[in-house]
């Protein structure tokens, strides 16, 4: 405060993967992805709000509405209370121009919050669900060992959650985007607004890991392989004359948390993404052909010097003197047409948030955690995420066509594996 | 207790669920926004007047209104032995009258409000006009000043309530709001005299408030919660 009693003039750069967001976001394209908790009882409101309170003072870099400045976009202090709402509408929803780009929701047992890219991925977010779920299960007399919990909510929050990793780990060398074809997108027609649909599906993790091993891959790689693989299924089933004019690469992005190789405490956005994929012009790949393709691609573009040299390639374009120069709304034309060109290039996303473990008497308060992706844009249609949580992996689809046929293919491939799939109502 | 719209388990006490604003009992009819922890949307829009300190508002500013135009009236009888000059002002009172009965007592929006004032402080000059000169300057003069006066007056109110910080910057918007009139007066009297459109005076004003207007806006931006210019413009 300065003597007019005046807050300082605090502000803050958006990072680079947020940059790209405002350009391209709209009432269905939101940029919003929700990591939920659904919880063993129902949730006793008071404990609950009085959790989230506590929180109001502890996440200052998500108290912020984006503004347009003349060159960037930048972010700005709102002085809002966290929203909380009940949990009675469709998933992912865009924000107000006058709201935090951020929400709790609350339904039954079921806590969610729903970020907007722009502030956070889904690290951050998933933080941030913890520090609030633990705040909550403490106040219902849960015992909550004090090491359990990364941010506590009566500190205050350091500097490096505030930064821009990319920035930090940025070294510049000269690293031109290499020229990536087409791919093959997926065929179905797009349903009528609002359109983003959730197709949530339950998994034993002992029998999918079981089935990793059995090919000595990851989890993720894994379930990148069955997308793969299910997509090959959807390009089989198309006529001639669409797979003459349809793209022969398939390719699913699967996004990278940086922070486990460039150490940071940031809670913004800090992940990039490999893209293994197939070649479907050398002709049909068996599942084992695919697994092989997607473990050594994974292997190789996960190599901490090539993530580094993504990251020059990236942060370098928003350091650029010329283009840091063009006015806002020229940039704004340039990064959405950079969007568009970015989607053309995968065919899918898996993002997967990892296995989540936390305490033997927390964990005995805990049905599930679930996570469902921002909504994909016209191009790439349906995407999907995955979280792990005891024993149980909730897979996630989130979907704008009138189709389920790639869902249908991805769970009755694992299904043939004898892999049991539960599908969800996600109401 | 549950809230049986939400299903999330409420204290005891509370007769509203805190999250969907749902009434734990039927009967209860408490306004959600009276609640603690009301929603984003409440603390958004500002407070409104209730009825009676509207009724109260009203009564006060057509007493006002009344002993301005009783005076006016008694004044020009006083000094000329006859009505000349105060049916003018007294005209402006019952114009300002019109509007504000409309914003105290009718429901309807503030659109509909603006032009139900507009439509019947365009009787009145007519009525005026009427009985002192013959339907002359009302129609060609009169009630085009009164809708340029209505948009104007409309995009200050607007430009008021859209502004996120209340202040030096609101002086500004009138003043532009001013001149902006001035510069359609003018317009208007001149085609209506002269039958073309020539500005003199009106640029003057406009010309000297431009400037003043600047420096309000520049000061409630640039010194606002003491905030640098560095944002908007970094690179």
């Amino acid at each position: 405060m300065d003597e007019l009693g005046n807050k300082p003039d605090f502000w803050m750069r958006l990072d680079n993967a947020a940059k790209i967001y405002p350009a391209v976001k709209d009432r269905e394209l939101t940029a919003v992805f929700r990591v939920s908790v659904e919880l063993k009882t129902p949730i006793q409101i008071k404990p609950f709000l009085d959790a989230v309170h506590d929180l109001e003072e502890r996440f200052p870099y998500y108290k912020v509405k984006l503004k347009a400045g003349f060159f960037w976009y930048y972010l700005e202090p709102h002085d809002l209370p966290i929203a909380v709402e009940p949990d009675k509408e469709t998933p992912c929803r865009s924000f107000e121009r006058e709201e935090l780009m951020f929400r709790v929701l609350a339904r039954e047992r079921t806590i969610s919050v729903e970020f907007s890219h722009i502030l956070t991925d889904g690290t951050g977010a998933l933080e941030f669900l913890k520090t609030l779920l633990l705040g909550y299960l403490g106040k219902r007399g849960v015992i909550v060992p004090a090491g359990l919990l990364s941010l506590k909510p009566d500190e205050p929050p350091s500097k490096e959650e505030y930064e821009d990793a990319y920035n930090r780990y940025f070294k510049k060398i000269d690293a031109p985007p290499p020229k990536i074809t087409r791919a093959f997108h997926v065929p179905f027609r797009l349903k009528p607004t609002p359109r983003f649909e959730v197709l949530t599906a339950i998994i034993p993790i002992a029998d999918v890991i079981q089935q990793a091993k059995l090919h000595k891959v990851s989890l993720t790689e894994y379930l990148t392989a069955v997308y793969l693989y299910a997509l090959q299924g959807l390009y089989d089933q198309l006529s001639k004359l669409r797979k003459g004019t349809s793209g022969k690469m398939l390719r699913i992005e699967i996004p990278v948390n940086l922070r486990r190789i460039f150490p940071t405490r940031t809670m913004r956005n800090f992940s990039l993404y490999v893209m293994p994929g197939i070649d479907l012009r050398l002709g049909h790949y068996s599942f084992e052909e695919i697994i092989k393709i997607v473990y050594h691609q994974m292997q190789l573009e996960t190599d901490p010097k090539l993530i580094g040299k993504m990251i020059s390639r990236n942060v370098s374009g928003e350091k650029n003197p010329f283009i840091r120069r063009v006015p806002l709304l020229l940039k704004s034309l340039i990064l959405s047409r950079l969007y568009t060109q970015g989607t053309g290039q995968y065919s899918g996303v898996v993002t997967n948030l990892g296995r989540i473990d936390l305490d033997t008497e927390v964990n005995s308060h805990i049905q599930r955690f679930s996570f469902i992706p921002p909504p994909p844009n016209k191009i790439l249609k349906i995407n999907c995420g995955a979280v792990g949580f005891d024993g149980k992996l909730v897979v996630t689809f989130g979907n704008i066509t009138q189709s389920k046929e790639l869902e249908r293919q991805f769970f009755t491939f694992l299904t043939s594996q004898g892999i049991p799939v539960k599908i969800i109502n996600h109401s | 207790m549950r809230c049986n719209n939400c299903g999330v388990e409420l204290e005891d006490d509370m007769q509203i669920c805190p999250l969907c604003k749902t009434p734990v009992s039927d009967a209860l009819t408490v306004p959600a926004s009276s609640m603690p922890g009301a929603d984003i949307h409440s603390l958004l829009t500002p407070e409104r007047m209730t009825h009676p300190q509207k009724k109260f508002t009203w009564e006060i500013v057509s007493l006002i209104l009344l002993c301005s135009a009783i005076t006016t009236l008694l004044v020009n009888f006083i000094i000329n032995k006859s009505i000349t000059w105060s049916e003018y002002p007294v005209e402006i009172c019952c114009i300002i009258f019109c509007y504000i009965s409309l914003f105290a007592f009718s429901d309807q929006s503030r659109f509909v409000k603006m032009m139900l004032g507009l439509i019947l402080s365009s009787f009145c000059i007519v009525i005026l006009d009427a009985i002192t000169t013959g339907i002359q300057w009302s129609i060609v003069f009169g009630i085009p000043l009164l809708v340029i006066s209505n948009v104007v007056t409309g995009g200050l109110i607007f430009a008021y309530r859209k502004a996120r910080y209340k202040g030096i910057n609101l002086i500004a918007y009138t003043f532009l709001g001013a001149a902006l009139l001035c510069l359609f007066i003018e317009g208007l009297l001149s085609v209506y005299q002269h039958h073309v459109l020539r500005f003199n005076w009106s640029i003057i004003v406009a010309a000297c408030v431009l400037p003043v207007v600047i420096v309000l806006l520049f000061v409630h931006f640039r010194l606002k919660r003491g905030r640098s210019l560095e944002k908007t413009f970094h690179v």
